[in-house]
C-alpha cells in the first residue's frame, strides 16, 4: 500500500513537478515575450509625460533667449580686457534685441506675467539638457528612459524653485550681464588726469519687482591720485545717479530673487 | 572793473552731494553688515563711450528789452549763450547745443524748465540763463545749470557786471557750469599774453600781445620796436616778467598792466632769460649767465639785488615754484644733457627727476601742485607731463616742434607754442587737454610763441 501510494505519489509528484515545470516554463517564456513590450510600452507613456511639459517647449523662443543672453555675457568680460572696445561693444547690442522685446512685454504688466514668463524660461533651460538625453535614450538603452521619467516626475512635482534659486553661472552671467546693461546706459564717469585709474563701488539692494530696497550706499573707492582728486567726488556722484536712473531694472527673473537683491556694482571708465 | 556775484546757490559737491548725502542714511542698514558687503556679487560697469557729454543751452532771454552800451539785452541774451557754448566746447569735454537751432525760452522757464522737452533732445544737461539791465546802468545775467535726466538742478550763479564786461559773465557762466560737471576749477574767466610775431625770420618784429582766454579782446603791449621773448604773468595778473632786447643788451623787465609801464629790473649782463614770478608774486625766479656759468637767481619783484640759487657749472635755468612756493623744477644740463631736476626754494637739496631718453627743458609746475610740465626733445620736441618726483611721466602731443608749455589756472589746460616745420620760423598758439584727447590752436591774429596763462580773474 505505502510502496503503491508511494509510486502513485512518486508518479503523480513527478507529473505535478513536470507539469509545472512545464507550466512554468510556458508561462516563464509566454511571460517573458511579454514583459518587455510591456514595460517599453510603459516607458513611452512617462515619455508622453515628457512630452507634455514639452508644451512648455513651444517655448523655444525662451530656449534661443537664454543661450543668446549667455553668448551675449560670454564676450563681455574679454570686452572688459581687450584693448579695442569698438567692434565688441557691437556684438551686444546685436544680441540685446533679442532678450529685450520678449520682455518689454511683460515689463509693463503685474507680477502674474513675468512670472508664467519666469517659469518658463526657467524649466527651459534646465529641461534643455534632459530633453535631448531622452531623445538619445530611445534607440539605445531602456533603463535610461525609466530613470529619465522618475526624474522629471520628481522635479514637476517639488516645483522648480529649489533648483532655481542655486542660479547656477550660465544664469547668473546672463542675470548680472542684464543688470551690467542697464547700469552702464546710464553711466558716465569724468574725465581728467588718473581719471581711469578710479574705481567707485556701489552696494545695491534690490526688491522683487526690481526697483531699489535701499538708497545705493558707496563701499569703497579705489586708485585715488593727487591727480584725480578733483574728480573723486563726482566718480561717486555720477556712479549713483546711474544707479538711480536704471532702476527699476527689468527683466530679472524672480524666482533667482535671492542671486540678485544684493550685489555691487563696480563703476571705472576705460577708452 | 564791476562784477560781483549776485547768488551763488552751487550745489557745491562736498556739500549737497548725493552721494555723500546716500552715504549716510545707508549706515544705519540692519541689513547691510560691513561684512557682508564683501561677499556680495560685484558686477563690472565699464564706461567706454569716447562721447563727450551733451549740453544744451538756449538763448537766454530777458525780460524786457533794454539797450545798453554793449548792445540791446535780448542780443546779449543770445551772444552770452554762444560764448558758453564756444567755451564748453573748446574744452574738449562737452558736446554743447544751441542756443542757434534750440527752442528760445520764457523768462518764466528759467528757472522753472521743461524737462518733459528736453529729455526728447537726449542732453545729459540744459543751461538756463537771463540778461537783465539793472536802473544803475549795470548788467544782471542769470546762469542755471540742470540734470536733465533727473531733473534736479545743479548750479545757479547770478553775475553783475558793467556792460564793458559782458563777456565776463559769460565767462563766470561757463565757469560755473565746467566746475560743476567736471570736478575741476574754473580757468574761462581768464586771459593770456603771449608774444605776437609777424614778418621774415631773419627780421621777426615780435611784440608783447594780451587777449581773453578765448582769443577777445586782444591787444599789444609793446610797439615792436624792440624784441620781447618770455613773457610771465604775476600771480596777481597785474603785472608781466619779460625780457626784452634794448640796444642789444638782453634785460628783465616788469610791465605793470594798470600803469601801462615797464619797469627795467636786471640788465647790462652778457645773458639772462626765463623769468617767472613766485606764487606769492614776492620774487622772480630768472637765469643770468655769469663769467661763462648760468645759473638760476631770484631777485624781488620790486628790484634789488639778485640772488644766486644753483652754482653747477654749465646751465642751470627755466627755474619754476611749486604753487605753495616751498620747491623749485629747473633744467640743468651738468650731467651732460638737459634734465629736469628739483631743489629747495633756497636752492639746496638739488635732486635729478628726469629719466627717460632724450633730453628735458621749460618745467612749469602745475598750479595744482600734482605735475610737472616740460617740453621733451629727441626726435621732435613734444609736450610731457610728470609727477614732481618724476614718476608717471606721460607725453600729451605728438608734433614736430610744441615746447614752453603753460598751465591753465585750474591745472587742467596747457597752452604752448607749436613751431611749423621747415624754414618759415612760424609758430602758433595751441592748447591741450591733460587728458592728451584734445588739441586745438588758438585763434591769433598774427603768429604766436610763449604763450603765459594768467590767473583766474578776481
Amino acid at each position: 500500500m505505502a510502496v503503491a501510494i508511494n509510486r502513485r505519489d512518486g508518479i503523480g509528484i513527478g507529473v505535478a513537478v513536470i507539469g509545472h515545470a512545464a507550466l512554468f516554463a510556458l508561462l516563464s517564456i509566454a511571460i517573458m515575450p511579454k514583459v518587455d513590450p510591456l514595460e517599453i510600452k510603459l516607458t513611452p507613456i512617462e515619455v508622453s509625460l515628457t512630452d507634455e511639459a514639452g508644451l512648455v517647449s513651444e517655448a523655444p523662443v525662451i530656449e534661443k533667449e537664454a543661450p543668446a543672453e549667455r553668448l551675449a555675457e560670454v564676450p563681455g568680460p574679454p570686452e572688459l580686457d581687450s584693448p579695442p572696445p569698438v567692434p565688441e561693444t557691437q556684438p551686444e547690442p546685436v544680441a540685446k534685441p533679442d532678450p529685450t522685446p520678449p520682455k518689454a512685454a511683460p515689463a509693463p504688466a503685474p507680477r502674474p506675467q513675468p512670472k508664467a514668463e519666469a517659469k518658463k524660461s526657467n524649466p527651459a533651460p534646465a529641461k534643455a539638457q534632459p530633453k535631448a538625453e531622452r531623445k538619445n535614450a530611445k534607440p539605445t538603452g531602456r533603463l535610461t528612459g525609466i530613470v529619465d521619467g522618475l526624474t522629471d516626475q520628481a522635479s514637476k512635482g517639488k516645483a522648480t524653485r529649489p533648483q532655481a534659486v542655486q542660479m547656477g553661472p550660465e544664469v547668473r552671467s546672463s542675470v548680472f550681464g542684464l543688470i551690467r546693461r542697464q547700469v552702464k546706459d546710464r553711466w558716465r564717469a569724468p574725465t581728467g588726469a588718473d581719471v581711469n585709474l578710479l574705481v567707485t563701488i556701489v552696494e545695491v539692494r534690490l526688491n522683487r519687482d526690481g526697483s531699489l530696497a535701499a538708497p545705493p550706499r558707496i563701499v569703497d573707492q579705489k586708485g585715488l591720485t593727487a591727480s584725480n582728486r578733483p574728480q573723486q567726488a563726482l566718480h561717486k556722484e555720477r556712479a549713483l545717479a546711474a544707479i538711480r536712473l536704471a532702476a527699476p531694472f527689468r527683466g530679472l527673473p524672480e524666482e533667482y530673487y535671492d542671486g540678485w537683491k544684493a550685489f555691487n556694482l563696480s563703476f571705472d571708465r576705460r577708452l | 572793473m564791476k562784477l560781483r556775484i549776485l547768488f551763488a546757490a552751487t550745489t557745491a559737491l562736498f556739500v549737497a552731494s548725493p552721494g555723500l548725502a546716500q552715504e549716510q542714511p545707508a549706515a544705519p542698514q540692519p541689513t547691510a553688515p560691513a561684512g557682508e558687503s564683501q561677499e556680495l556679487p560685484t558686477i563690472d560697469v565699464t564706461d567706454e563711450s569716447a562721447q563727450d557729454l551733451t549740453i544744451i543751452i538756449p538763448p537766454m532771454p530777458t525780460q524786457q528789452v533794454v539797450s545798453t552800451p554793449a548792445g540791446s539785452t535780448d542780443a546779449l541774451g543770445r551772444q552770452i549763450a554762444q560764448i558758453v557754448t564756444d567755451n564748453l566746447r573748446n574744452s574738449g569735454l562737452f558736446k554743447p547745443l544751441g542756443p542757434t537751432g534750440v527752442r528760445a525760452i520764457p523768462v518764466s522757464e528759467v528757472s522753472a524748465p521743461d524737462f518733459g522737452y528736453w529729455r526728447g533732445a537726449t542732453a545729459q544737461a540744459l543751461v538756463h540763463g537771463f540778461v537783465r539791465a539793472n536802473g544803475d546802468g549795470n548788467l544782471t545775467v542769470g546762469c542755471y545749470l540742470y540734470d536733465v535726466a533727473l531733473g534736479t538742478e545743479l548750479a545757479r550763479e547770478g553775475f553783475i557786471v558793467s556792460p564793458a564786461d559782458w563777456r565776463r559773465a559769460a565767462h563766470k557762466c561757463s565757469d560755473t557750469i565746467y566746475t560743476r560737471l567736471t570736478g575741476e576749477g574754473p580757468y574761462f574767466d581768464s586771459r593770456v599774453i603771449y608774444v605776437s610775431e609777424t614778418g621774415p625770420k631773419n627780421r621777426r618784429i615780435k611784440r608783447l600781445a594780451i587777449m581773453d582766454q578765448d582769443g577777445a579782446n586782444h591787444r599789444f603791449l609793446t610797439n615792436g620796436q624792440s624784441i620781447v621773448l618770455t613773457p610771465r604773468f604775476s600771480p596777481d595778473e597785474r603785472r608781466i616778467a619779460y625780457m626784452s632786447y634794448q640796444d642789444d643788451k638782453p634785460s628783465l623787465y616788469v610791465y605793470d598792466l594798470n600803469a601801462r609801464t615797464q619797469r627795467l629790473l636786471v640788465t647790462n649782463v652778457s645773458l639772462a632769460f626765463a623769468p617767472r614770478f613766485s606764487p606769492d608774486g614776492r620774487w622772480i625766479l630768472f637765469t643770468m649767465s655769469v663769467a661763462g656759468n648760468a645759473d638760476v637767481y631770484r631777485i624781488a619783484a620790486g628790484g634789488g639785488t639778485p640772488q644766486r640759487l644753483t652754482t653747477a657749472p654749465g646751465i642751470d635755468t627755466g627755474g619754476s615754484y611749486s604753487p605753495d612756493g616751498s620747491k623749485i623744477v629747473f633744467e640743468s644740463d651738468r650731467s651732460g644733457s638737459q634734465q629736469l631736476y628739483v631743489m629747495n626754494a633756497d636752492g639746496s637739496n638739488q635732486q635729478r627727476i628726469s629719466f627717460g631718453g632724450g633730453r628735458y627743458a621749460t618745467p612749469a609746475w602745475s598750479p595744482r601742485g600734482d605735475l610737472i610740465a616740460f617740453t621733451r626733445m629727441g626726435g621732435g620736441f613734444r609736450i610731457g607731463v610728470m609727477n614732481p618726483s618724476g614718476g608717471g611721466e606721460k607725453l600729451l602731443t605728438d608734433a614736430w616742434g610744441d615746447e614752453g608749455p603753460s598751465w591753465s589756472p585750474n591745472g587742467r589746460v596747457l597752452l604752448f607754442s607749436r613751431g611749423a616745420q621747415g624754414p618759415s620760423g612760424k609758430s602758433d598758439i595751441w592748447s591741450v587737454d591733460l587728458t592728451g584727447s584734445t588739441s586745438r590752436r588758438i585763434p591769433t591774429q598774427l603768429d604766436g610763441s610763449d604763450p603765459s596763462w594768467g590767473p583766474l580773474r578776481p
